[in-house]
């Protein structure tokens, strides 16, 4: 049982990693390189409006905001000029990471700042004593993964989000505002990496390096999943989770890493469009 | 343009070269008299260390601008020049190459972590140029151009083996980052337990950047060890923190926590930093003369929120071992330096060092140190340990 709990907690900590990274690179197909950083907005909104002497819960609302803001000024001043150009998406992107990152060292410095727990203490669940701040976080990935699921794929304005990403010139010529949607899933996705440092940041080190840790796992986990989907890259975070614990059991940390990322790299290599799809002719 | 452009003709040209020399030779002798001695400050700005490296530049300039203020070395100057490792053993190489025949620098202070030592070491040695290097590390460096301010495995892991079973219970879980450090810290931890009947029950390693303990928290738990060891470098030692103490786990389990300072403690509440052990050489809660004269000194420079750490207080104190052989020396003649510099008493941040001539490590104060509402206070002073002579 606590394995499994244990599984689920790192399965939520990703889980809300990848969302936005889901609508920005699996339905926008962009290389958000900056997509730890806009992490880094949403945790430093907390440390920030806890550290005036607000609440968590305040900072925890106010930091998908801080999220869509920062996001919206990336593509508007960034993004938007190179959609059409995939690779070059990376550089810029990368471009745009460091900046943050410098950013928040001029602003909050390079040392690593405390955000207390607000759900300190242990609950016992499924007769195992658990801690409060990490059933919270699983959560709320789980809701927050369905409702993205019914906002994307089940509602009209996710439909003509789809469609502008879908075919561009289709979708502007049966009246969609093409500019108006990538803003809109731009912003989405922004702010939902926005939340998810949030809502992460009691748990761990919020520092400016704090991103970088989950740049990897969340596009790989993307990969192995299959873009243009949401249920794929659900199962590629339960691939990466799921074995990292798994291995984690038996062998120290560093080895389960370098197994974690040689599975995904055989998985990418035999279903290069994820494993939801299957291999293309 | 173009008039410019046609008047420069052969002769002309030879003109603008040979009066070029004749300044190029000219230029020492009209500046010999107050020709500054240059020193490399070489650490990390940026890429995930800046902290450390903020502070060990810190301390480093302390002393070299107190140096200036009292008249420098014979009235020459030290001038300092910044390059940032960016926390990469590769731009360290680059830098080091650098500060050496581009800069002309006497001595470089830096850098931060093993990794980057190391790759340094061949262009330190090739530039013939003094390396101070003043960070804690795994022991084992023996170069006539590198000097180590450094706590060593003799300094910190047998004095900490012996508090721990004494106080904390004699079975322990060994946690750190996946690199030389932790791995060679956690060598030593277990030779040492060997001799002293501690029992290892558990070693790990965790690679940068982790942000999920959970299965090493279970491992550590399902283990029973009464204290956890902890030489995770870096940020993530806070995530393992962080986590440790919201499983509940802190109240069967001591932590033991190598590297830990006054940065760690910004990162952490009081709650979750509470109890943790620490060894040090150094705190910013003594209030012996020589430590806050110190502390006077940083806040005067630096502002009086400025950190005055372990880190702080090495670079602080290698940097003035290294004036003292200057003054020796009589110039910053780089050979004359490194001969005359050690073999030198000094008083550092805490207590008296002994900067030794055979393998040019310093004998340092060593304090065990524990994390108390949001402070580092001393628990136990075991006055100054002279570590094995690393040539050997």
């Amino acid at each position: 049982m606590e394995l499994f709990l244990d599984t689920l907690n790192y399965f939520s900590l990703l889980m809300l990693v990848v969302l936005g990274l889901v609508v920005i690179f699996g339905l926008m197909n962009v290389i958000n390189m900056a997509h730890g950083e806009f992490l880094l907005v949403g945790a430093y909104t907390v440390v920030g409006i806890t550290g005036a002497g607000y609440s968590f819960w305040l900072a925890l609302a106010l930091a998908p905001v801080a999220g869509a803001v920062v996001g919206l000024l990336v593509e508007a001043l960034v993004v938007r000029r190179i959609y059409h150009r995939f690779l070059d998406t990376i550089l810029a992107t990368w471009g745009v990471s460091l900046i943050l990152k410098q950013g928040v060292i001029l602003v909050f410095g390079p040392t690593a700042q405390s955000v207390a727990n607000p759900l300190p203490g242990v609950m016992n669940v499924f007769g195992v004593d658990y801690p409060r701040m990490r059933l919270l976080i699983m959560a709320v990935a789980i809701l927050l993964t369905l409702v993205l699921y019914i906002a994307m794929f089940r509602s009209n304005l996710g439909l003509r989000l789809r469609a502008v990403i879908a075919n561009r010139d289709m979708a502007s010529a049966l009246g969609l505002n093409t500019r108006r949607m990538d803003m809109a899933s731009f912003g989405l996705g922004a702010a939902l990496a926005g939340f998810a440092g949030a809502i992460i940041s009691p748990v761990m080190s919020v520092d400016p390096q704090m991103g970088a840790g989950f740049l990897i796992p969340s596009f790989l986990s993307i990969l192995i999943g299959g873009v243009n989907s949401l249920i794929g890259p659900l199962f590629g975070v339960a691939a990466i989770s799921g074995s990292s614990n798994l291995i984690a059991g038996w062998l120290s940390q560093a080895d389960t890493q370098i197994i974690v990322f040689l599975m995904a790299m055989v998985v990418i290599r035999f279903f290069p469009e994820g494993i939801l799809k299957r291999r293309q002719k | 343009m173009t008039g410019r452009k046609q008047n420069l003709t052969r002769r002309r040209f030879f003109e603008l070269g040979g009066a070029t020399a004749v300044a190029s030779l000219a230029a020492p002798v009209v500046a010999q008299q107050a020709e500054p001695i240059r020193i490399g400050v070489l650490q990390p700005f940026t890429g995930g260390l800046e902290a450390l490296g903020q502070q060990g530049a810190n301390g480093a300039e302390l002393a070299f601008l107190d140096a200036n203020d009292a008249g420098g070395v014979d009235g020459r100057m030290f001038e300092l020049i910044r390059a940032d490792t960016a926390t990469d053993p590769k731009t360290a190489v680059e830098r080091a190459n650098d500060l050496i025949r581009r800069q002309k620098v006497a001595a470089i202070i830096g850098p931060v972590t093993s990794a980057n030592r190391d790759a340094m070491r061949p262009t330190i040695e090739r530039g013939k140029t003094p390396l101070l290097y003043a960070t804690d590390y795994e022991g084992g460096v023996c170069s006539r151009y590198i000097s180590c301010y450094s706590a060593l495995p003799d300094h910190w892991v047998v004095p900490i083996v012996a508090h721990a079973v004494k106080n904390l219970g004699d079975s322990f879980y060994l946690v750190g980052s996946d690199y030389v450090w932790p791995r060679e810290m956690n060598a030593a931890f277990i030779a040492e337990c060997d001799k002293t009947g501690g029992k290892v029950v558990g070693e790990e390693y965790t690679p940068w950047g982790a942000k999920d303990y959970t299965a090493t928290l279970r491992k550590i738990r399902d283990s029973g060890a009464k204290t956890v060891v902890i030489s995770i470098a870096g940020a993530d030692a806070i995530t393992f923190v962080k986590q440790f103490a919201a499983t509940g786990m802190k109240k069967t389990t001591q932590v033991v926590f190598f590297g830990f300072s006054e940065n760690y403690l910004a990162g952490l509440s009081d709650e979750e930093s509470e109890g943790i052990i620490a060894p040090t050489n150094f705190t910013s809660s003594l209030t012996s003369p020589e430590a806050e004269h110190l502390k006077e000194r940083v806040r005067a420079r630096f502002g009086a929120d400025a950190i005055v750490s372990n880190t702080v207080d090495a670079h602080w104190s290698l940097a003035r071992m290294y004036i003292e052989g200057v003054r020796r020396a009589g110039g910053d003649d780089r050979e004359a330096v490194t001969d005359a510099m050690v073999d030198q008493t000094l008083m550092s941040g805490n207590g008296e060092v002994y900067l030794r001539p055979g393998d040019r490590h310093v004998d340092l104060n060593v304090l065990i140190a524990q994390a108390q509402g949001g402070r580092l206070e001393v628990i136990e002073e075991l006055g100054r340990i002279a570590a094995t002579d690393q040539c050997t």
